[in-house]
């Protein structure tokens, strides 16, 4: 997170301002009568490939057991990390949608110090491959507001506890889940990403936030 | 912009209310707070022609006769309806509740609702160009939740919000000395966001002080030298400094600035840092952002770490009066391990079903990521109702 808030402030003090000094866009009368290949707002269909870079974050179920007693407790993990993407959207004049996938990796931590089965760990390493439909709807030529289903297969392996008896498992390595997908573009090339929705099965809260440039 | 000339002229002829214009207007083409605001700074009561942006391009007008034209509507909005008061004279009430429902669906689940603000407020105009004017804001305060087990006699409910004297020496200056806000960063529409509770310019933060406050044309300069709430606080306590400024526009609708903040009261020093950016993308979509750097270090053990926070506010236009709301929050305390990363994030609604009256739904949000535990999630939703009459 620290280097989250310290690229945070590194984009707005480089970016913001310069960005500013792009052509902001035109309302949709406007928009009709533009050339496609200058501008994102044009009503007719077009496709476009974005990169995403994006910080996540969602919990998941942490079953500690104790293959010796043969005794379990369920807990929480909390994953927390970047990704990095490629996505293609195509534009109609109201609609969208788009397809994306990418590499996302990063830390967790979970469990707990107390309770009968004692297990702890943080800087937990993962990786995780992502696929990502959407579609969306086309609030204003800047912002687009819609539904993503993600998928990611995840790897990382929580180390044993207090004795190679104690063990932890999280979740599942495919973890699916719905989200409201908010975007805002910037200026033609820039726009900010704001997702966040529900993990399915383990029911938590996933956040997605981050920026994409458009190739 | 020129349409709406003849509606501002003609309501600053009428009467006034005390209502809400927020930084993320700027999107309308509204970058600095003077234009809105008695304070220049933003907060307190609108001026007329504030008040005229906000009946006829903020708030929807969906309760009107559809027939009635812009300047008809800005007619009724006086505090006293379509009546004109004396030129000298701008009185307003302000009422702000808020009903929240923390953790729902949880054994530790709390409702309450809670009155923010009860105010009545007055500007008043020694001169028909406002050079000389004085405006008071004073009302009710509700006791912190965290203090009311413990109310000391100093707890006072009954308050003055904020009240001063501003004088406009030349056409570009403007003075003001008083019991103000701080001049620090975007004084954005959630007072309890991270960049105003953790830098202490949230909503009962006032201080005793003067501000000096210099346009030059596409930028703009303050001075803030501020000396505690000689009132409400007792004299060691009062933080005792100064703040700094700037804002440029690097751009129609589009405005960034820095501010540096140090007081100090007989137990610790205050130091804060930001940066911002006020963006405005289409009529009615804006983003605001805040980095800004904190350090409180007590005389009894100095402390060098500095904390850090950021905050994001989105606000998108569903159509005339209602609004999409998405406000995504960070802070650590020392920017470090030692202290979990605290993020948040408000998402919901912001309306203005009609002139004088907001109301605004969102749920909150917020996660805590540490190296020594796992915390689950808290939740709040809230419903706020704010009255401007």
């Amino acid at each position: 997170m620290k280097n989250l808030f310290a690229g945070a402030f590194l984009a707005v003090l480089f970016t913001l301002p310069a960005i500013a000094q792009q052509n902001p866009g035109m309302d949709r009368g406007q928009m009709k009568t533009m050339d496609d290949s200058k501008n994102y707002l044009i009503e007719k269909a077009i496709e476009r490939n974005i990169i995403t870079f994006d910080y996540n974050s969602w919990f998941e179920k942490l079953t500690v057991s104790n293959s010796a007693t043969g005794a379990t407790q369920d807990s929480q993990a909390l994953y927390y990390g970047f990704g990095l993407g490629l996505e293609k959207n195509w534009y109609r004049p109201t609609w969208g949608w788009g397809f994306g996938g990418g590499i996302l990796g990063g830390s967790a931590v979970g469990g707990e110090k107390g309770g009968a089965l004692s297990y702890f760990q943080a800087r937990v390493p993962w990786w995780a491959l992502r696929v990502s439909p959407r579609v969306f709807y086309r609030w204003t030529p800047r912002t687009d507001f819609g539904v993503d289903v993600a998928m990611f297969y995840k790897q990382g392996k929580w180390p044993a506890g207090s004795s190679a008896d104690v063990t932890a498992v999280s979740g599942s390595d495919l973890v699916t889940g719905a989200f409201v997908d908010m975007r805002v573009r910037f200026n033609p090339k820039i726009e900010m990403i704001q997702a966040f929705g529900m993990v399915y099965k383990d029911q938590s809260i996933y956040w997605r936030l981050g920026l994409a440039y458009r190739l | 912009m020129i349409l709406l000339l003849p509606i501002l002229v003609l309501a600053g002829i009428f009467a006034p209310q005390t209502s809400e214009a927020y930084p993320d207007f700027i999107s309308y083409g509204y970058n600095s707070c003077l234009t809105c605001h008695y304070n220049s700074q933003g907060n307190g009561p609108l001026n007329d022609y504030g008040r005229a942006l906000f009946t006829t391009e903020i708030a929807s007008r969906k309760v009107f006769n559809s027939a009635l034209s812009e300047e008809e509507i800005a007619a009724k909005s006086g505090f006293l309806g379509s009546k004109e008061l004396p030129w000298w004279i701008r009185p307003g009430v302000k009422y702000r509740g808020l009903y929240f429902v923390n953790n729902p669906g949880s054994q530790a689940a709390v409702k309450k609702y809670v009155t923010m603000q009860a105010d009545l407020n007055v500007a008043i105009q020694l001169d028909p160009e406002a050079k000389y004017l004085f405006v008071v804001s004073g009302g009710y305060q509700p006791t912190p939740m965290a203090q009311q087990a413990n109310k000391e006699p100093n707890d006072k409910n009954l308050i003055s919000r904020e009240h001063y004297f501003r004088w406009q020496p030349m056409k570009k200056l403007f003075t003001y000395i008083g019991l103000m806000d701080k001049v620090y960063g975007i004084r954005n529409i959630d007072h309890t966001a991270y960049s105003r509770a953790v830098t202490g310019v949230a909503q009962n933060d006032q201080s005793d002080a003067v501000i000096v406050q210099y346009y030059g044309g596409s930028w703009e300069l303050t001075g803030n030298a501020f000396f505690g709430n000689i009132a409400q606080e007792s004299a060691d306590v009062r933080q005792k400094g100064g703040s700094l400024m700037f804002e440029y526009d690097v751009a129609e609708k589009n405005r960034v600035g820095l501010a540096y903040l140090q007081s100090k009261n007989n137990y610790v020093e205050k130091k804060r840092l930001e940066i911002h950016s006020k963006l405005g993308l289409d009529k009615g979509n804006s983003l605001l952002t805040e980095v800004g750097f904190v350090q409180d270090s007590p005389f009894i053990a100095p402390n060098k770490k500095m904390g850090g926070y950021l905050m994001l506010e989105g606000l998108y236009l569903i159509t005339r009066g209602y609004n999409l709301l998405s406000q995504i929050e960070y802070y650590n305390a020392t920017l470090s391990p030692e202290t979990p990363d605290m993020t948040r994030w408000t998402f919901g609604l912001l309306m203005f079903p009609a002139p004088r009256v907001e109301f605004r739904t969102t749920f909150v949000n917020g996660r805590s990521i540490a190296d020594t535990t796992v915390s689950k999630d808290q939740w709040m939703l809230q419903a706020q109702l704010h009255l401007s009459l």
